[in-house]
């Protein structure tokens, strides 16, 4: 009896100590409190839907449970400020504490978060691979992996680093969202539309995905369901400027001038009382208003900051329309030294890294061009930007459209209609109802 | 019905136990109330959550999920596999609504709200699957239980539960508890170890095929096993290297139902391997039961799997669809079926089932109730509203309809019902009753013979019978194998059991008692089991032990069972019953043809004794003889005399009655008789005569009275050789006795004899009466001799006339016997002088 007792105990023993050690070994974070662990996971998931407020809620809270949890202060460095009063004290206590009983995982983005604080790139560059190295499905890992991608331009690199992130946590709606931007500048726009809706499943109350989704509506030429989005999103947020400022461009692409006023008062009402989000959406107005020729007074227009690609494209038109080439000339300097002061990453080339800018630049030059008789030039300018573009967001995708229209235009007028048809079709491939709606985003008649 | 369980048996048992438990836990675990959305996944494709169904009216159904449609994600969270899905969905209620983010097959993305019920429904044909693989459980472990010793029933046992496990753990629907894939997982385990089971169990079933079992004895059993291990073996070789091969290639392996094609067409091929082989085994099998049984199995299974086959294998393979898996199960069900019925109408598995036809009965009513429930409510559906059902006698018209069609339906049924289950026994039954009458009808001993020693074994599926009848204290066989022994000693020991309890039918185990007690019955008993011999009829009838049948066992495995016993010991009854009227009959025959031979030989000798005997003149003689039997040893003769001159008389008693004192009788007659023709001296007479009829031999011997009377005078010689001394009744009625010679020993007693001739004078008057022993004997009723005393009072009674006195005294004799039967022949012979001749 004894002995059939041992020889059954023994095993389920050995067994339940096999278990623990293997539930031990995979646990990620290093608490002792259940409650703060689960504060901690829930403030993870509002950090990974850009709740960032939550998020930190959420971390202070796993904290008051389990003071010696390192794991939120970890993550409370990303989603507070630098310059949020209790930054400090967190960093001091994520310095003093011990590393060893702390999982691989969370040694690792203590020394990566500390390494950020002191600025110190090549220590967190080495950091990050040596654990992406060994881990390479922490989703954490990769996380930073591909915002580091995406930061050096590697557009396929972070494509695919985004696309293992997705496959180890798909949640990360981060991740989705910037895989539709990558779609979309590739022109997968199908893929695209994909990554919005999931982002807009994982996220049914945030207005950013609806936004995202609203962008790429607008490039495609689908105005009513970019509305639907863009309604969607302020219902959402109604204090959400991103889409109030993608609505602007929405009533441009549709030469709506009464959307434009109307957006714009909506601005007002909603930031009443915030200058930055009222102004900009002012100088916004202005801007387009004047391209829409429904009468915008130029002056204010200079005054207003240059944001965006499209609207330095088009207050360049303006200036050329306005007064003449020197004043055009002159924001073209201006944009070239810009370029020229951006600082370059190792290993990563200067037009890669600012390729909207250059692409920008190429642009001006090549509607100065045409706008002046030298089409030769302007042709050249104007294929050499539509190279650089991409539809990296609706305010560049917008500019290469124009691009490609005002190209079409130079080479109908330099006799190649064929040329000219192939843009036209190029445009419509991306945007079928942009050739409808003149004037074309403030194009000058160049023949 | 459970005998002990050997080592194996258990050891499957306790598997078996485990593998039930988890096709039970499986089902149960279907019902445990959970959230669920009425998606059934593609058990295939684990990490796509691919829809491979929907169950109608559920949540998924009413949101417009369909089959091909992906999920993507739940609750505002994208899953990526069935555990990350049934971890959101474990986090939901029953009743919730939840957003479901759903892929279409054209990679279209849209929501869908749906609502969450309360448990899964276990399609309809899940749970035929389930029945089916429960059925094949249960038909195995009866089979194992009821004969646990057999290995063809171990194998039959661990198919059918992978069967079990195939079925209802593999075609389990799937959906996203990560039970499931264990589930499913079970399920392919079965499914690769299934085809070679079904086939090593027809390898060896009904019989192992005689190629193989010559093969196994060229190459030995170890070889036998290393091919078993490979055969089992094979088909999960084939997964791992596809496996392997699609890992090493990159490439997404298709599967049907959990397993690559390949493994499929493994099973196909093992499959339809099992039926080749049960079918040229089938053809080799000698009992017709067995061949019966067997070929039932072989439709079954052929018409169970091979659509199974179709549809499970080949249009996956050509098609590239297994939307017709399912519909290929159905069929399988003729597979427990069929088995099920072998088992039942024809002992499959050597495995009797006894049904008591009161339970039949009870369920043909229920059966005939049920069905007329539904036919009322289908009937009361369609007819509502319609003139027939408002009409006012329309319920008592139902109802009049129901009680006059119920009974007549039951009974119609009951027919087939009996037909289907109890046709062997019913046969058996009516089989015996015909030979019973044949018995009892014929009269032809070999007739009974042969329907003991042949039909009876035929019937039955005995290997043979053997008759053994009674014939001087021993048992002689009479018909049946010749190397059973010719004759059986029939010891006191046996006879007293068999005598005992009036016991028809025997055990040879039963006797063991008896055996103990005699070393000469354990001997034999010993070598009737050698033989073969199993059971032990006794033949015997009211007047006696006629004989005894031996039995050896069936042909199959199994044992006579109490009906064929009890129906067997009527048999025996009425066989021994013919074989004894058969026996008297032809003993009566015999002794009609004896009696008919009798009159014959009677009548023959009656031809032989002279209708009158006379002596020289003045003499008269009178002599009678009566024979005890038909034919018998007195004899009296006239001897031949000289020219015209009668000879002696003579008158015999040969010792010996019947056909041998008569034959006796007549050789002494005529040795008298010729050497009376060339001897006239009485004294040489005898002598002569005594000494040819010594040569005679057989023990026998005659008594002999010589009466010879004078021509010329009153002088009568006599001579006696063993006769009693003859009587003088003298004129005035005095009885007296003639003086004997010294010597009067009967002829043929001894090789040689002397012999005295008297002489003495007969006075007319007188009477000399000679007589035979047998009239002294005669035997009253009370046992009481006639006697001298009685002989010589008849005579001084009678008249003096010879044949006076010869009637008088036979009438006295008769009245003393009374009817009772004469022990022994008698003479009489009276010899009287006439007075006319002085």
């Amino acid at each position: 009896m004894i002995r059939k007792l041992v020889l059954i105990l023994v095993p389920l023993a050995a067994l339940a100590a096999w278990l623990a050690v293997r539930a031990s070994a995979h646990r990620p974070w290093t608490t002792d409190s259940p409650a703060a662990l689960a504060a901690f996971e829930q403030g993870l998931e509002a950090e990974m839907k850009l709740y960032a407020a939550d998020a930190a809620k959420s971390y202070f809270e796993a904290l008051d449970l389990d003071p010696s949890f390192v794991a939120p202060r970890i993550f409370l460095l990303q989603v507070l400020r630098p310059h949020d009063e209790r930054y400090p004290q967190i960093v001091a206590a994520l310095r003093a504490a011990d590393p060893d009983p702390l999982t691989e995982r969370e040694r690792f983005l203590r020394a990566f978060e500390l390494a950020r604080v002191d600025q110190d790139e090549a220590e967190f560059m080495r950091l990050l691979d040596g654990f992406v190295a060994q881990h390479p499905d922490d989703p954490f890992g990769l996380r930073m992996l591909c915002q580091r991608e995406s930061v050096v331009g590697d557009v396929l690199g972070a494509e695919h680093c985004y696309q293992r992130l997705v496959e180890v946590e798909p949640n990360w709606v981060q991740a989705q969202n910037l895989l539709g931007y990558l779609a979309m500048r590739q022109g997968q726009f199908d893929e695209a539309e994909k990554r919005f809706q999931i982002y807009q499943f994982i996220a049914p109350d945030q207005a950013n995905p609806h936004d995202s989704m609203a962008e790429l509506m607008t490039v495609r030429g689908r105005y009513e369901e970019a509305h639907r989005e863009l309604d969607k999103a302020l219902e959402l947020r109604p204090d959400f400027y991103s889409s109030y400022d993608h609505l602007l461009f929405l009533a441009l692409a549709e030469n709506d001038p009464q959307l434009l006023a109307a957006t714009r008062d909506r601005v007002v009402e909603a930031f009443s009382g915030n200058e930055r989000p009222t102004t900009f959406a002012s100088c916004r107005y202005a801007l387009f208003a004047a391209t829409l020729e429904v009468g915008s007074d130029f002056a204010k227009i200079q005054e207003c900051p240059k944001d965006g690609v499209l609207s330095i494209a088009l207050f360049h038109t303006l200036a050329l329309r306005a007064e003449g080439p020197e004043a055009a000339l002159t924001l073209e300097e201006h944009l070239r030294e810009r370029l020229k002061a951006t600082p370059v990453r190792a290993g990563v080339p200067v037009d890669k890294l600012t390729s909207s800018d250059g692409g920008l630049l190429l642009h001006l030059e090549g509607m100065r061009h045409a706008v002046s008789g030298d089409l030769e030039t302007a042709r050249d300018a104007l294929q050499a930007a539509d190279e650089t573009f991409e539809l990296r967001e609706l305010d560049e995708g917008l500019l290469l459209l124009r691009n490609r229209l005002v190209l079409a235009e130079v080479l109908e007028s330099l006799g190649d209609a064929a040329a000219g048809r192939r843009e036209r079709q190029r445009i419509t491939d991306i945007n079928p109802r942009f050739l409808e709606t003149e004037p074309y985003l403030g194009l000058p008649a160049l023949r | 019905m459970v005998v002990s369980l050997p080592t194996t048996a258990k050891a499957l048992l306790g598997l078996s136990a485990v593998l039930f438990a988890l096709a039970v836990l499986s089902i149960i675990d279907m019902l445990l109330p959970r959230p669920f959305d009425g998606v059934l996944l593609d058990p295939d494709t684990p990490g796509a959550l691919r829809v491979l169904d929907v169950i109608p009216g559920s949540g998924a159904a009413v949101a417009g999920i369909v089959p091909g449609d992906r999920i993507a994600g739940i609750g505002h969270r994208m899953v990526r596999d069935r555990e990350q899905a049934s971890r959101v969905l474990g986090s939901y209620e029953v009743g919730d609504t939840v957003t479901y983010f759903v892929e279409d097959a054209a990679g279209g993305l849209r929501e869908s709200r749906l609502r969450l019920g309360e448990k899964r429904a276990i399609k309809a044909p899940y749970a035929y699957a389930c029945l089916l693989g429960f059925s094949f459980f249960f038909i195995g472990l009866y089979v194992l239980l009821r004969q646990p010793h057999q290995r063809a029933a171990r194998i039959f046992f661990v198919v059918c539960n992978l069967f079990l496990v195939f079925l209802v753990c593999r075609l389990r629907p799937a959906s996203y508890s990560s039970v499931d894939s264990s589930i499913l997982l079970a399920g392919t385990g079965a499914l690769l170890f299934l085809p070679a089971a079904f086939l090593h169990f027809f390898l060896i079933f009904p019989r192992p095929l005689p190629r193989l079992e010559r093969w196994i004895a060229e190459h030995g059993r170890t070889a036998w096993r290393r091919l078993l291990v490979v055969v089992y073996l094979l088909p999960a070789a084939a997964l791992g290297a596809r496996l392997a091969k699609a890992w090493h290639d990159g490439e997404s392996l298709s599967l049907v139902s959990g397993a690559p094609l390949v493994n499929w067409w493994i099973l196909a091929a093992y499959m339809l391997l099992g039926l080749l082989v049960l079918a040229i085994n089938s053809e080799g099998l000698q009992d017709r039961r067995q061949r019966r049984g067997a070929a039932l199995v072989f439709a079954g299974s052929l018409f169970g799997l091979v659509p199974f086959l179709t549809l499970a294998v080949v249009t996956p393979s050509f098609l590239h669809s297994e939307r017709f898996l399912f519909l290929g199960v159905i069929p399988l069900g003729l597979v427990p079926l069929t088995f099920a019925y072998a088992i039942v109408r024809f002992q499959f598995l050597d495995i009797r089932v006894i049904l008591h036809k009161g339970l039949l009965y009870t369920v043909t009513t229920a059966i005939v109730t049920v069905s007329y429930a539904l036919a009322i409510a289908f009937f009361n559906s369609w007819s509502r509203g319609t003139a027939l059902a408002e009409w006012r006698f329309f319920p008592l018209l139902f109802a009049l309809a129901i009680v006059l069609l119920f009974e007549p339906l039951r009974r119609r049924i009951q027919g087939p019902i009996d037909g289907f289950f109890f046709a062997e026994r019913s046969r058996l039954q009516s089989t015996m009753l015909e030979m019973g009458e044949q018995l009892t009808a014929g009269l032809d001993h070999e007739e009974v013979v042969r329907n003991l020693v042949e039909t009876l074994p035929q019937t039955l599926g005995l290997h043979f019978a053997a008759l053994y009848l009674v014939k001087g204290g021993q048992l002689e066989r009479v018909a049946g194998p010749g190397y059973l022994p010719a004759e059986l000693p029939l010891t006191p020991e046996l006879e007293a059991f068999l005598g005992r309890d009036r016991r028809r039918l025997t055990r040879l185990d039963d006797l063991d008692k008896e055996a103990g007690e005699s070393p000469e019955l354990a001997r034999l008993l010993q070598r009737l089991a050698l033989d073969g011999v199993e059971l032990l009829g006794d033949l015997a009838s009211p007047r006696g032990r006629v004989g005894i049948v031996l039995l050896s066992g069936k042909t199959g495995q199994m044992a006579v069972e109490p009906t064929e016993l009890k129906l067997l010991a009527g048999l025996l009854s009425q066989a021994a019953i013919a074989l004894e009227t058969a026996r008297l009959l032809d003993q009566r025959a015999r002794q009609a043809e004896l009696e008919r031979e009798l009159a014959i030989a009677s009548s023959i000798q009656s031809s032989l004794l002279p209708a009158s005997v006379r002596m020289a003149d003045g003499w008269t003689v009178a002599a009678v003889c009566r024979p005890a039997r038909d034919v018998g040893g007195d004899f009296f003769a006239q001897l031949p005399g000289n020219d015209d001159e009668p000879g002696a008389v003579i008158y015999g008693d040969v010792s010996g009655k019947s056909v041998p004192g008569a034959l006796m009788m007549m050789a002494a007659h005529e040795v008298l008789h010729a050497l009376a023709m060339t001897h006239a001296d009485p004294a040489e007479l005898f002598d002569l005569a005594n000494r040819r009829l010594y040569r005679i031999g057989q023990r026998s011997f005659v008594a002999l009275g010589y009466l010879a009377g004078a021509s010329d005078g009153p002088r009568l010689r006599y001579g006696l050789a063993g006769q009693p001394p003859p009587l003088r009744r003298g004129e005035d009625g005095e009885v007296s006795e003639l003086p004997v010679p010294v010597h009067r020993l009967p002829l043929g007693a001894f090789h040689r004899g002397t012999y005295q001739v008297l002489e003495t004078r007969v006075e007319p008057g007188e009477l000399i009466l000679a007589y035979s022993d047998g009239v002294l004997e005669t035997q009253s009723p009370d046992g009481e001799f006639f006697g001298e005393e009685r002989l010589r009072a008849s005579l001084a009674v009678s008249l003096p006339e010879p044949d006076a006195a010869v009637r008088s005294i036979l009438a006295d004799l008769e009245a003393f016997a009374a009817g009772h039967p004469a022990y022994d022949d008698l003479t009489l012979v009276a010899i009287g002088r006439r007075r006319e001749a002085e």
